[in-house]
């Protein structure tokens, strides 16, 4: 079987879900950072301990707060270049998931997204983070 | 009175800078003189050249450097960090300054591998009171405008 273990997020009303084995830990609402010259959607860093980690804001812009606005979750995941986090809306469940019944990603879809998975009634964007990170301009 | 190496922090858009004051001559809070502005149409660095110790001192952008919004709503009244140069002394304007700190106080850390990339202008981020600010090199900014 293509899949497994799944963690399940909000964010802007869209779903998306995370293998468990790339989920590192979900922060409550830690502060952002901003720094500059940064390739978007990077917005700056979050702490965790003294160590700095990207803040990968894949949300759509916000017209009237600076950026990086805040977030009530910040889900870290780890990537072959390190730590990386994403913004969440909600914290949802850990689910198994079967990837061959996935159906295709949509239109504007979530970045890094391979297909959608449906829970119950809901439609969750499968995030693959190395595709995620292929979607970034410039060298890694 | 301390002898050991010491750093600037200053603010730009809220973001925190950290400068070695080795690249510091002097910061100036008064009202300024602009003698000339420079036609920001062009796209040119210089955004003009203040009254200074009896002589004009360039002023370049380093907002607009950074891809930071000309206008700041952080401070109504900026401040003039006059920079060490080659040719000679230079400025930036910014929103605030938190004041000069011993190096003891900072904690280094290299820039995520992830954010990286070749335009950046720095390299490095200082933790600093819970707070990792931009670890600023004049020489290289003062490089991007062709000071040096």
């Amino acid at each position: 079987m293509n899949g497994g273990k799944y963690a399940l997020f909000r964010v802007q009303g869209r779903g998306f879900a995370l293998a468990v084995q790339q989920l590192a830990q979900v922060l409550d609402a830690p502060r952002i950072f901003a720094l500059p010259e940064l390739r978007k959607p990077f917005a700056g860093v979050l702490l965790l301990g003294e160590e700095p980690v990207p803040f990968f804001d894949w949300r759509r812009p916000d017209p009237i707060s600076a950026p990086p606005a805040s977030t009530p979750y910040v889900v870290l995941c780890n990537t072959e270049f390190g730590m990386l986090g994403l913004p969440a809306d909600e914290a949802r469940q850990v689910v198994p998931l079967n990837l061959n019944d996935a159906e295709a990603a949509g239109e504007e879809p979530l970045p890094g997204a391979v297909g959608n998975c449906r829970v119950g009634e809901e439609q969750f964007a499968v995030i693959d983070l190395e595709l995620l990170l292929t979607t970034l301009p410039g060298e890694q | 009175m301390t002898t050991g190496a010491m750093k600037l922090v200053f603010r730009l858009n809220g973001i925190g800078f950290s400068l070695p004051v080795d690249h510091l001559v002097e910061i100036c809070e008064d009202d300024f003189v602009w003698q000339e502005l420079a036609d920001r149409s062009s796209g040119e660095p210089l955004l003009g050249r203040l009254a200074w110790r009896d002589g004009s001192l360039p002023v370049f952008d380093l907002r607009g450097r950074l891809g930071l919004p000309p206008d700041s709503p952080f401070s109504e009244v900026q401040k003039l960090l006059v920079l060490s140069g080659r040719p000679g002394p230079w400025g930036i304007m910014v929103d605030g300054v938190e004041g000069i700190f011993p190096e003891g106080d900072f904690s280094a850390h290299r820039l995520p591998l992830l954010l990286q990339h070749a335009d950046l202008t720095y390299r490095q981020l200082d933790l600093w009171r819970t707070e990792p600010l931009v670890c600023a090199d004049a020489e290289t900014w003062a490089g991007c405008w062709g000071w040096q």
